[in-house]
């Protein structure tokens, strides 16, 4: 770690300093060094008594040592803003972080990076949509940045690291604070396989502003946002708010004009996202090779059906179906029509989601 | 001079013979005594039935007078003895004959001003009393006609002591009241809910007539306005009648409780609500009195919002419902009251109840929902065999567009077919429902084979099916092809039942 490094982190591990804080100072003295050197009457004129009062206090090479070390020892990094492998992208956007701890391969860093965002309450399909993305960029040998939250952000480097691609999570708390909690084991799988980052330090627990906050990163890290699905007040618009601020490419996948799940991705489109209808949207809007994404297609029917299973198929070809709408269309008995979907449930040919919904398993 | 008055008491739900002694001497201190264990209720009657009698223009008998209950040694409760000891009173001092006491069962309670109210638990001591040969009866006349359905027993129904006395003294002439025949009660009742009324729902529906059919117990998984409630109410209509016999047994659990609404003629529909304690489920209090559970005999129980009702609790249903009866032990009495009911539960998806939901948000945690469904306790799930997942309907789709489909007697024709069909293969064995097999029984009347016998074992790998799972399956099977009249379970029947299984895997592992 160089010294301008140290100066830097010493100045992000200031409580209530903030970037704005930094940023004054940074203009002020020149480098962090400078700042480091110049003293608290010269701090207080800046930033005020109180906040200089607490760089004296943290001013101790030491205690800024120690931290590196620790966060060393985890396994991770400190990539502050004079860092080598510090991101470019994001270093040109504006409010970017000072420093950002990362676990993993800091080679994806290099890559091509496009985020996959979306809701954490989905529907059926805009979980599908998330792994169909997820997968298929990840196929072209695209990284996908995601902010690893339920839903859409996990379904969608879940599917990345499935397919043998890579990803970037970033985190609105401590690299070794596992949140949600059921995402503990991609957590995890992205530490050994991809790549963690935050801004916050280790050990920092999951407060909600954190989440917008790093919203920033997930924009400025990435050269294009695909929204998959986001309510009307999902944390997805919050992200490509700060895509269009940025200049990056922004994408929304279309969903139904009846769901409130995908009022706020369908919002997008009619502004300024370019609608994605497949990971090949995306990947030659940003000029990459697209032969290894499929897109969703209709997939064939599976063989040795009889005539009243692949009657149920077409039916749900069309979309999901509740039971009763099943029993309306395909005019069967109850017993008889559960009969069925238990036999093709168990043949992997449909499944059934949380409510009853059933639908046909291919695509995703 | 001595008179003595037949009259019953209560034990629970068992009535037990009991004298009415009074001796009565005029001229002496005018003293009142009653002993036998009498509660403060009985010990009040003094001063009904004195004031009774003289605003009847009767005399009231001044002297040294003693009242024995016999047997002595049983607490005896509430005002029912107020028309045996006054009747008692005026044979003691010869204002009555004492002849057409004889044999005579008598209860009622007196107001003051000579007219007879009428008491609760009259059934369950006529029903023993009949048991026990007495053959004539007198009551206050509105338990008269809720005794009307007896058969061999003049019940005879008086408005006040006046009239009781004249006509024991054969100055005017009673009726006994007319017989009601169980069938004529029977046509007069109307289910609670038709099934008919309930729109789409197909797969609940079904599962309904399946925990019919095979006696199973059930759950229904399904958000706020569904539609469970509704579905359970209909589960007395789509059972099979009860026969005279179970009428009477149900009959004196709701009279010794408290209910004077005669012959219990419909399966009962209990719903206690979930801040209900495990003494108001299955019986307590100082007089061990019946609880839900026992008011639910030969019905349904119905318990929605079953993850909110205290694990305490629905603990306390387990042995219940194994044995079909409990034993309530309290201060007061020892009491055994029978409890054999369908148990129908109902709860939400998650504690919001939009999970799964397409129109509305579910603001829950996964580890929330996990929370909320382990709330439920393990061993009573096992007891359900049949697990059902509500569809989600909004309102005005719901009544758009669904048709309304069967009424609950041609689906109740249907399960009384499939009953009789598991009747008459356990015919000796002392069990009559599917609901009920187990071990060798359960291997012998659901044998699989073939077709059936490979997707069962293909659905043990593949949903990783417990043991207990496995009965379950096995038992709904059964029932789904007694529904069909078939001899033997076929891959459909497997497959349909594994389906009641999945949905509550899903909620439940294992």
């Amino acid at each position: 770690m160089t010294r301008e490094e140290g100066c830097l982190l010493w100045l992000t591990l200031v409580q209530g300093l903030g970037n704005r804080g930094i940023e004054k100072l940074l203009s002020s003295f020149g480098s962090a060094q400078d700042v480091y050197d110049a003293g608290y009457g010269a701090w207080a004129q800046v930033v005020g008594e109180s906040l200089a009062a607490r760089m004296r206090e943290r001013q101790d090479p030491e205690r800024i040592n120690a931290h590196f070390k620790r966060v060393r020892q985890m396994g991770g990094d400190i990539l502050t803003r004079a860092h080598p492998l510090y991101p470019k992208a994001l270093a040109e956007t504006p409010d970017a972080p000072y420093t950002l701890y990362a676990l993993g391969d800091l080679s994806l860093l290099q890559g091509e990076l496009v985020a996959v965002i979306g809701s954490r309450n989905m529907s059926r399909d805009g979980e599908r949509a998330a792994a169909l993305f997820g997968a298929g960029l990840a196929r072209a040998g695209v990284t996908v940045v995601s902010g690893l939250a339920r839903g859409a952000d996990g379904t969608a480097q879940k599917a990345a690291l499935d397919a043998g691609g890579k990803s970037i999570g970033v985190l609105g708390c401590g690299l070794d604070v596992f949140y949600p909690p059921e995402n503990e084991p991609l957590q995890r799988r992205l530490a050994r396989e991809g790549l963690l980052l935050s801004e916050c330090p280790p050990g920092t627990p999951a407060r909600g502003w954190q989440f917008s906050a790093r919203n920033r990163i997930i924009a400025g890290l990435s050269r294009g946002v695909v929204v998959v699905e986001a309510g009307e007040k999902s944390g997805a618009l919050v992200t490509a708010g700060y895509a269009v601020d940025y200049d990056r490419e922004l994408f929304a996948v279309p969903g139904s004009i009846f769901l409130p799940q995908s009022a706020g991705s369908n919002q997008l489109l009619r502004f300024s996202a370019l609608p994605a209808l497949g990971p090949e949207d995306v990947l030659n809007t940003l000029g990459l090779d697209t032969k290894a994404a499929p897109g969703p297609k209709a997939e064939p029917l599976p063989e040795g059906l009889n005539a009243e299973e692949r009657a149920l198929c077409q039916i749900l070809r069309r979309g999901e179906c509740s039971f009763d709408d099943l029993v309306e269309f395909s005019s069967m008995e109850p017993g008889k029509l559960n009969s069925l979907l238990t036999m093709l449930e168990m043949r992997g040919i449909i499944i059934k989601t949380p409510g009853r919904f059933y639908a046909l398993s291919g695509g995703a | 001079m001595l008179a003595s008055v037949l009259s019953y008491g209560l034990t629970g739900i068992e009535g037990y013979p009991m004298q009415v002694e009074v001796d009565c001497r005029e001229g002496g201190m005018p003293t009142f005594e009653t002993v036998g264990l009498p509660g403060a209720a009985v010990k009040e009657s003094r001063e009904r039935v004195r004031s009774a009698l003289v605003n009847s223009h009767l005399r009231y008998p001044y002297g040294p007078t003693t009242v024995n209950l016999a047997p002595a040694d049983v607490r005896k409760e509430g005002p029912r003895y107020d028309l045996p000891i006054a009747l008692g009173l005026l044979a003691a001092s010869k204002q009555l004959p004492l002849e057409p006491l004889k044999e005579l069962l008598v209860l009622g309670e007196l107001s003051l001003d000579g007219r007879l109210r009428p008491i609760t638990g009259v059934l369950p001591m006529l029903i023993r009393a009949r048991s026990d040969g007495v053959k004539k009866a007198l009551l206050p006349v509105d338990n008269a006609r809720e005794a009307a359905c007896l058969e061999g027993m003049e019940i005879y129904g008086a408005e006040s002591i006046l009239s009781a006395v004249r006509f024991l003294r054969g100055e005017e002439k009673l009726e006994p009241m007319p017989l009601l025949s169980y069938d004529s009660l029977l046509k007069g009742t109307k289910p609670l809910c038709d099934l008919s009324q309930v729109r789409g729902q197909y797969a609940a529906k079904r599962a309904l007539e399946i925990a019919a059919s095979g006696g199973h117990n059930m759950l229904m998984i399904g958000p706020p306005g569904s539609g469970k409630t509704m579905l359970a109410r209909c589960m007395p209509g789509i059972l099979p009648p009860m026969g005279f016999e179970e009428a009477l047994e149900t009959t004196r659990i709701h009279s010794a409780a408290g209910s004077r609404e005669g012959l219990v003629t419909q399966r009962p529909f209990r719903a206690p609500h979930h801040t209900a304690s495990a003494a108001a489920l299955v019986g307590g209090g100082r007089d061990a009195m019946p609880g839900e559970i026992s008011k639910a005999h030969n019905g349904v129980l119905f318990l929605d919002e079953l993850p909110e009702f205290p694990r305490i609790v629905l603990e306390a249903l387990r042995q219940p419902m194994e044995d079909g009866v409990v034993h309530v032990s309290r201060v007061g009495a020892q009491c055994e009251y029978p409890a054999r009911f369908s148990l129908i539960c109902a709860m939400n998806p998650c504690p919001c109840g939009n999970f799964g939901s397409r129109t509305r948000r579910c603001r829950c945690t996964p580890q929330a929902i996990e929370r909320y469904l382990n709330r439920v306790s393990g061993p009573l799930l096992d007891r359900i065999d049949l697990v059902v997942e509500m569809d989600f309907v909004p309102a005005e789709e719901a009544l758009r567009d669904r048709s309304p489909g069967e009424d609950s007697e041609t689906v109740r024709a249907r399960v009384e077919k499939a009953r009789a069909m598991a009747r008459e293969r356990y015919k000796g064995t002392g069990i009559y429902a599917n609901a009920h097999l187990s071990g060798a029984q359960l291997e012998k009347h659901c044998a699989l084979s073939g077709e059936a016998d490979r997707l069962m074992q293909a659905a043990m790998a593949q949903m990783k099916l417990s043991m207990r799972a496995y009965t379950r399956v096995l038992k709904l099977a059964r029932t789904l092809a007694d529904m069909e009249q078939e001899d033997r379970i076929a891959e459909h029947h497997v497959a349909e039942a594994l389906a009641y299984r999945g949905a509550g895997d899903k909620y439940w592992k294992g």
